[in-house]
């Protein structure tokens, strides 16, 4: 096996082979330049500049980020903006976890149907599903209708449609089959025979999820958190559809200062705060990544992870997406309790 | 002793792949450069006539909105490609770039925003076969013109009025009557500063709802804001009906041309319109400076002045006409005999100013105020 190893190594870092990796590297790394940093600096390059009548001056202030500082509205549609994506995104991944895990392990035959269906959706045009969406949730919607019909309720429930629930509910309704798809590669890539050894050493259900699925699966859940939440905190046509007054997003105002108030400057300033912000919330769930991971290799955790099975099975009942966190928390009350006179 | 291709009488042409790329590189970069440098290529240098006019073929690019798309009225000889703008300021946003588009259509109060932006010229109404069949009262209004020349041709007109359903809601007669409890959340207003701001200072008594001082745009802004909970959605023109048709909404205002036929046609059977602080406006061609084929414009204007292409033009797209021969093509609900008996109800306005030096409120600041108000 060693020996495996050293010669994996030595041909990896074999220098004959190093200008073949860089120039295979080489039209990724131009795409990226042209279609991700150099649009990106143009951007924070913009953001310092002056607007004049729909045109920009190219003197330095830093008005537009004071501006944007200084009210209270912006603030607070750059926060509504990233709550409700941030919102969406983790109920739509757990949506998609659960149903990710049903094609793959649950549904036999059946899954590889489902998946199909579930991706049809996406053949679809974006709009015309959200069109779709008005129609069913509207005053005198198909929903309400029904409902009416049914005699469960006897006016058409006006809550469905434009509100912070309807942004909500939209937001993981458009997004819910772009997060299954990278969760589904990973459940698909776990190798079954993993599965099989956690049981034949007696782990039960929960735990061989929480220990074998659930980790070798985590790639795919940051993927499917990372599109839905992006995605959906730079969505605004879903939001002014059915958001009505509420539905006002970040990106529709960037949207207005490109367009109409062509006060490019100012939206400029706007799409870096928001690109910061897309930053700031995925640095944090990586920091809570790695801060369990790291966790993980404590002594109490490996412990706790053989220790007594009906811990386990409380702790992995409260466990969410990043389940070793809450489980170490319960483990912790767990002994505290166990200590108790 | 046969010569060698190196010979220099030798009559070969040497035509490879690297020459013709060559050579076609700069026959492309000929007017990119002719553009940069300001000096007039063949189509910026043409004076028009009347018969160049007759005669012109090749393309024509034209920005407006999708329902005056009337392709059977369309001059058969021009390459006709018409883009889309679904709101006013995006003609401001998509003639940035020069040579896009030889003529807008677009409202009257526009010019000021071209104008001040250089992007407009003059129209020689002279060269127009059909200007005589524009009725006077468009042809002679003064906010077609600055400066007594005219940059915008009358196409059709409209009037921003107030639509309801009459099986929800009685005819709202006066302002108090919108602030009625039974309305909130279920009014419906476009996603248009222009518009809404200006039915908003008619409501607030602005003499003059298009020239605000500082202090009746603020009091105009405080009104919009106090009647947000009695609004619902702020939509794209064109959704209203859906929002009619679905119950979402019982009240619209400004609506404009067809919405009341469409909502009518989606299911909204009982909408009625009223004029409660209605004004007018009229849509009109207007043509860029930089055009590429500035004659393909006049002629593509001229027709759509005829009486044909007006009838033509005022049933796919609900607008009334300026030709008041075309008249009988407009639907039976919205008809009426004369312009002049229809614009009674409803004053022209003259467009916002863009001029942050005068006493008058700028464009620049609606929109803003605008953006706030759909945020807060």
């Amino acid at each position: 096996m060693t020996e495996l190893n050293e010669s994996f190594t030595i041909t990896g870092v074999d220098g004959s082979r190093k200008p073949f990796v860089t120039l295979g590297v080489l039209p990724l790394l131009v795409y990226l330049f042209f279609m991700l940093a150099a649009p990106l600096a143009i951007l924070v390059v913009f953001s310092f500049w002056k607007a004049d009548f729909f045109s920009v001056t190219r003197t330095f202030t830093l008005e537009n980020y004071s501006r944007l500082a200084t009210s209270p509205i912006f603030v607070s549609v750059l926060f509504k903006t990233l709550s409700s994506s941030l919102l969406a995104s983790c109920i739509a991944v757990l949506i998609a976890y659960a149903m990710a895990y049903a094609i793959v392990f649950r549904l036999a035959v059946w899954g590889p149907r489902v998946l199909t269906l579930v991706m049809a959706s996406l053949l679809s045009s974006y709009v015309v599903r959200l069109y779709a969406l008005t129609t069913i949730l509207g005053t005198n919607g198909i929903l309400n209708k029904a409902l009416i019909a049914s005699g469960l309720v006897r006016a058409p429930l006006e809550f469905l449609l434009y509100g912070y629930p309807a942004i909500i509910l939209t937001l993981i309704y458009v997004y819910l089959p772009i997060a299954i798809l990278p969760i589904f590669a990973s459940l698909q890539g776990i190798d079954r025979r993993l599965l099989e050894a956690s049981r034949d050493l007696g782990c039960g259900p929960w735990r061989t999820f929480l220990r074998i699925t659930l980790p070798l699966s985590a790639r795919g859940l940051r993927t499917a958190f990372a599109f839905c939440f992006i995605l959906a905190g730079s969505d605004y046509v879903a939001a002014r559809l059915v958001g009505g007054m509420n539905g006002q997003m970040i990106g529709s105002i960037i949207a207005d200062q490109f367009g109409g108030a062509s006060n490019y400057p100012f939206g400029a300033a706007l799409s870096v705060v928001l690109v910061a912000g897309f930053a700031l919330v995925l640095s944090g769930c990586y920091i809570v990544e790695r801060a369990t991971a790291w966790m993980a290799t404590r002594s109490f955790w490996r412990a706790f992870a053989i220790g007594e099975p009906k811990y386990s099975r409380l702790c992995a009942m409260g466990a969410g997406v990043v389940g070793h966190t809450h489980a170490i928390k319960a483990r912790d009350g767990m002994a505290s309790l166990s200590e108790l006179p | 002793m046969p010569k060698s291709r190196e010979s220099s009488d030798y009559p070969y042409i040497i035509l490879n792949r690297r020459g013709v790329l060559k050579s076609l590189g700069l026959l492309g970069l000929a007017p990119a450069a002719m553009a940069l440098t300001g000096i007039p290529s063949a189509a910026f240098a043409q004076s028009l006539t009347k018969d160049s006019i007759a005669a012109v073929t090749g393309p024509f690019n034209i920005l407006g909105s999708q329902p005056y798309e009337t392709r059977e009225s369309w001059p058969k000889d021009l390459e006709i490609n018409w883009a889309y703008n679904t709101t006013n300021e995006e003609i401001l946003t998509k003639t940035a770039q020069p040579g896009s588009f030889d003529a807008v259509i677009i409202y009257q109060g526009e010019i000021d925003q071209l104008l001040k932006l250089d992007r407009i010229e003059p129209i020689d109404v002279s060269l127009l076969s059909n200007w005589n069949q524009v009725a006077p009262m468009f042809r002679d209004a003064e906010v077609i013109r600055r400066g007594g020349k005219i940059y915008a041709v009358p196409f059709h007109w409209g009037y921003g009025y107030l639509e309801y359903n009459a099986d929800k809601v009685d005819a709202p007669r006066t302002y108090q009557d919108l602030l009625s409890p039974k309305l909130t959340g279920k009014i419906g207003m476009p996603d248009d500063p222009y518009a809404v701001i200006t039915t908003f200072a008619v409501f607030a008594g602005a003499k003059r709802p298009n020239n605000l001082t500082r202090q009746e745009f603020d009091a105009t802004i405080k009104l919009l804001k106090s009647f947000r909970p009695q609004v619902l959605t702020i939509h794209n023109y064109g959704d209203e009906i859906g929002l009619f048709a679905r119950g979402d909404i019982w009240v619209g205002f400004p609506e404009y041309s067809n919405s009341l036929s469409k909502s009518r046609a989606a299911g909204a059977k009982n909408m009625q319109i009223t004029s409660l602080a209605a004004w007018s406006y009229i849509d009109c061609f207007m043509v860029l400076k930089d055009a590429v084929n500035k004659a393909a414009a006049y002629k593509f204007i001229d027709s759509s002045l005829a009486t044909q292409s007006q009838r033509l033009s005022t049933k796919h797209s609900l607008a009334f006409p300026v030709n008041d021969a075309a008249i009988d093509a407009i639907s039976p609900e919205l008809r009426y005999e004369s312009s002049t008996q229809a614009l009674a109800n409803a004053p022209m306005m003259p467009g916002v100013t863009v001029e942050s030096s005068g006493p008058d409120v700028p464009f620049q600041e609606w929109v803003q105020a605008w953006i706030e108000f759909k945020a807060t």
